[in-house]
């Protein structure tokens, strides 16, 4: 894994818009001075590099399906603040075996020692259109005869394809939320919506916010008041069963995508439990519930937050930084801090996609400091051949 | 020569980008354009939005050719809303966001209907 500058293609904001990243302006704060599509650098790396990173990536992902495995037997959900009467719906679903379709590790690596999990988006993964499409793109008109970790539009189609097959004829619906402004999470649901029909699914697109409840069929409605009868949405099941339609959930037979079981996993708490299913593994952080443990540097984060807010950062010097935010009523995890490899002075984070069960590709984000948050930039890889 | 192995290629062989693309050019162009036709507000008040409603607004805010082409744009803030009631207070409901094909199931069931119940979380993904 290396670092390297190269020079932007001359129309790549246009580019990078025709490729669907409309919203490359607005979701990243006006004042920096990069922009968050960043092509004048990008990432090189090995083909065996890879293929072992692909290793690592899936182990953890099966780690975590046994983590689901061990909270719906034990009934631990309190670790994660689940509320009590979600439990049965989580296991429900589980035992079903609901489909699921993607999600995002976080991943601390240098190219040398191992790979450290930082974190799992497994409900609502964003990063998704640059990751997939975008820098798939910049590879196709730069160096069209190299090869990239990127075989994530290929696989969601291909996922698509086994959901059809599960869940109730007609249109899926794809859900966002309209209080996002910014278009990242329009694009991403369209873009899920455009991978399914490329499978053979028809999508309907709806806002979580026109969502409609028939007391009378008791059924979720679209804008039409047809059924949802499949709903892949970009909206977190934390927020879900915490807002007054929550409550309908249980009795409807609609199919949620992410199901309901990915609760477990889109909890921070899921590093707790990862940890002490799996001390001492060479890929994850000692990581601890509501306590630092004996851990002397640490990232203290809520157990339910987003985009870097609502950490507290105590570093081996002693210092203390913290970001803002609203998040950590449900408590928090301590995760042995450790740093972020310095490339030039800015600070990658892999994002590695998993689709269904397998590795599909990953996204680079660097920061400056020591939190990936909306100040982050967006760099492409490549994989020489 | 001995017979190459064949390499695993890791990106994808082909990607399309076909509504996204247009949506995309859709929302980095907004708030640039001055068409005129007829359209609603997703964001309308919550009066509105309590009953099933959308705001109308001036229908510069929606694309014509939508109209035409029968594309939905219901991603986007402004998009066309077809049949339906329009009230004293310029809110419509009961309609379409999508362009009827054929026979129109026409809405019965507005006093058993509510919505609003999900979402004002605000930006969600991770």
């Amino acid at each position: 894994m290396r670092r390297t500058r190269s020079t932007p293609r001359d129309n790549w904001a246009e580019r990078i818009e025709s490729h669907g990243l409309a919203f490359h302006k607005t979701a990243h704060p006006e004042h920096l001075s990069r922009p968050y599509w960043d092509e004048s650098v990008h990432y090189v790396f090995e083909m065996d590099e890879v293929l072992a990173l692909e290793k690592v990536v899936e182990e953890l992902h099966h780690m975590c399906l046994q983590v689901v495995e061990h909270v719906v037997t034990t009934g631990r959900y309190h670790v994660l603040g689940i509320p009590e009467w979600v439990a049965p719906l989580i296991e429900a679903s589980w035992r079903r075996g609901d489909p699921h379709l993607y999600g995002r590790f976080d991943l601390r690596y240098d190219g040398d020692g191992p790979a450290k999990l930082l974190e799992y988006n497994a409900d609502t993964p964003t990063a998704l259109v640059e990751s997939s499409i975008v820098q798939w793109y910049w590879l196709q008109d730069l160096y069209p005869n190299d090869d990239q970790w990127n075989s994530i539009h290929e696989r969601l189609v291909a996922r698509w394809k086994g959901i059809a097959s599960k869940v109730a004829d007609g249109p899926a619906h794809f859900a966002w939320t309209n209080g996002d402004e910014t278009g990242e999470e329009v694009m991403t649901i369209a873009y899920m919506q455009e991978t399914a029909e490329e499978a053979g699914l028809p999508g309907v697109a709806i806002a979580m916010e026109d969502i409609g409840w028939d007391s009378g069929r008791e059924r979720f409605v679209d804008v039409d008041e047809q059924e949802i009868r499949t709903l892949c949405k970009l909206y977190p099941w934390e927020w879900i069963v915490a807002e007054p339609f929550g409550r309908h959930i249980p009795g409807t037979p609609t199919a949620w995508i992410e199901p309901i079981w990915k609760m477990i996993l889109s909890n921070k708490a899921l590093l707790v439990l990862l940890w002490e299913l799996f001390p001492g593994h060479p890929n994850l952080l000692p990581t601890y519930l509501n306590t630092p443990g004996n851990l002397t540097s640490y990232v203290q984060k809520p157990l339910l937050g987003r985009e870097g807010a609502s950490m507290r950062i105590v570093t081996p010097d002693g210092n203390e930084q913290r970001t803002q935010g609203s998040y950590g009523a449900e408590g928090f995890v301590f995760q042995q801090f450790c740093a972020l490899p310095d490339f030039d002075s800015e600070h990658p984070v892999l994002g590695a996609w998993v689709v269904e069960n397998e590795s599909a590709g990953i996204g680079i984000r660097e920061t400056s400091g020591l939190v990936t948050d909306d100040t982050s930039s967006f760099v492409p890889h490549r994989i020489p051949l | 020569m001995p017979p190459q192995e064949p390499t695993r290629r890791l990106s994808s062989r082909a990607v399309k980008v076909g509504m996204l693309s247009a949506l995309s050019l859709t929302l980095v162009a907004c708030g640039s354009k001055s068409t005129t036709a007829h359209c609603v507000d997703r964001s309308a008040s919550a009066i509105g939005k309590a009953q099933g409603g959308y705001r109308t607004v001036a229908d510069g805010f929606c694309n014509t050719s939508d109209i035409d082409s029968g594309r939905t744009s219901s991603y986007t803030q402004y998009f066309w809303y077809y049949g339906g009631k329009r009230d004293s207070r310029g809110f419509v409901s009961g309609g379409s966001s999508y362009r009827p094909s054929k026979g129109k199931i026409k809405s019965n069931s507005g006093h058993t209907l509510s919505r609003g119940g999900f979402g004002g979380g605000g930006r969600s993904g991770s």
